[in-house]
């Protein structure tokens, strides 16, 4: 199974997340309201696979693994750009956030780019639980595998902030994630996150 | 939301501002102003409250090595700690670089 960062896993049972630290309670709590966990950005330790938790409020992240045999499912953001599971997602209709999806995406496939919700967005869309809300930011991923023009980047920007809410954009390289707004800039060096760590780059793909 | 305030003694004037990072989760802003003073203010404005001593021996560990004169602004948004010293180690390299921009 090919696991990248973003990635909602769904597991079979609570317990078979492992902690480093002590278990706070919102933690546990919120495993036991929607089975999912989010693949982090960080080394795989032979078949553990390194996870993030999300809990109600935006301090609640907490890091765990889970062993490769303990998923059941795993859904790609891009799986659920692709199905636009939001057109049926009432929740996501009364809080705006699927005139957002819609914009971005017949945006972003009019420019050929493969695209998907991350963050409390693609979590609800993925769960079906109640995640994001009127406050929410749209958390998005673009998979840019060919080196993409800081020009290029600018345009994109200036398309999203027609998008009803606020559009955070990660783009996927083949080396790592940099953040559009950041590579728009132009600036002579990048934050380029890898499972490694961050590292400042000239080229993110190269 | 917490804000930490931090103080350490200086003694390295650097010659311009810098602004490095995004507002982005997982990431950081840093603003930093060069002072005329022989100290260096950080003000850290966190989305992720309790890391108080993480960031005290974070920022002591940096300015211990690159004891600079500046007024700092940070803004996190749940910056890793690795991020967070890249981000430092990129905001010195801007406000210490005698040429102008791009």
């Amino acid at each position: 199974m090919e696991l990248n960062p973003h990635d909602l896993i769904r597991f079979r049972n609570p317990d078979s997340i492992i902690f480093d630290s002590p278990k706070p309670g919102w933690a546990i709590e919120s495993l036991m309201r929607a089975p999912f966990v989010v693949v982090r950005r960080a080394p795989m330790l032979g078949s553990a696979v390194p996870v993030g938790i999300r809990g109600g409020s935006r301090n609640q992240r907490l890091a765990a693994t889970i062993e490769l045999d303990h998923i059941i499912q795993r859904v790609a953001p891009e799986e659920l750009a692709l199905s636009k599971s939001w057109r049926t997602n009432k929740h996501l209709q009364e809080i705006g956030i699927s005139y957002a999806l819609e914009f971005v995406d017949s945006l972003l496939t009019q420019e050929r780019m493969n695209w998907g919700p991350t963050g409390s967005v693609g979590f609800e869309l993925a769960s079906g639980i109640f995640t994001a809300t009127e406050n929410s930011d749209l958390d998005i991923t673009i998979r840019v595998t060919k080196f993409l023009t800081v020009d290029t980047a600018k345009e994109l920007m200036a398309k999203l902030l027609q998008a009803p809410v606020k559009v955070d954009v990660q783009l996927e390289t083949i080396k790592g994630c940099i953040i559009l707004a950041e590579y728009a800039r132009g600036e002579s060096l990048i934050m380029l996150r890898t499972t490694d760590g961050p590292r400042l780059v000239k080229n993110p793909w190269l | 939301m917490e804000t930490l305030t931090f103080k350490f003694n200086a003694t390295k004037s650097v010659p311009k501002h810098a602004y490095v990072g995004v507002v982005a989760s997982g990431d950081l802003e840093i603003l930093l102003e060069p002072s005329k003073e022989e100290k260096a203010y950080v003000v850290v404005r966190t989305a992720s409250d309790g890391f108080g001593e993480t960031w005290k021996n974070l920022l002591d560990r940096f300015f211990a090595v690159h004891d600079i004169a500046a007024n700092i602004e940070i803004n996190d948004f749940g910056a890793t700690p690795g991020m967070v010293s890249m981000r430092l180690l990129q905001a010195l390299e801007v406000c210490s670089s005698e040429k102008t921009e791009r």
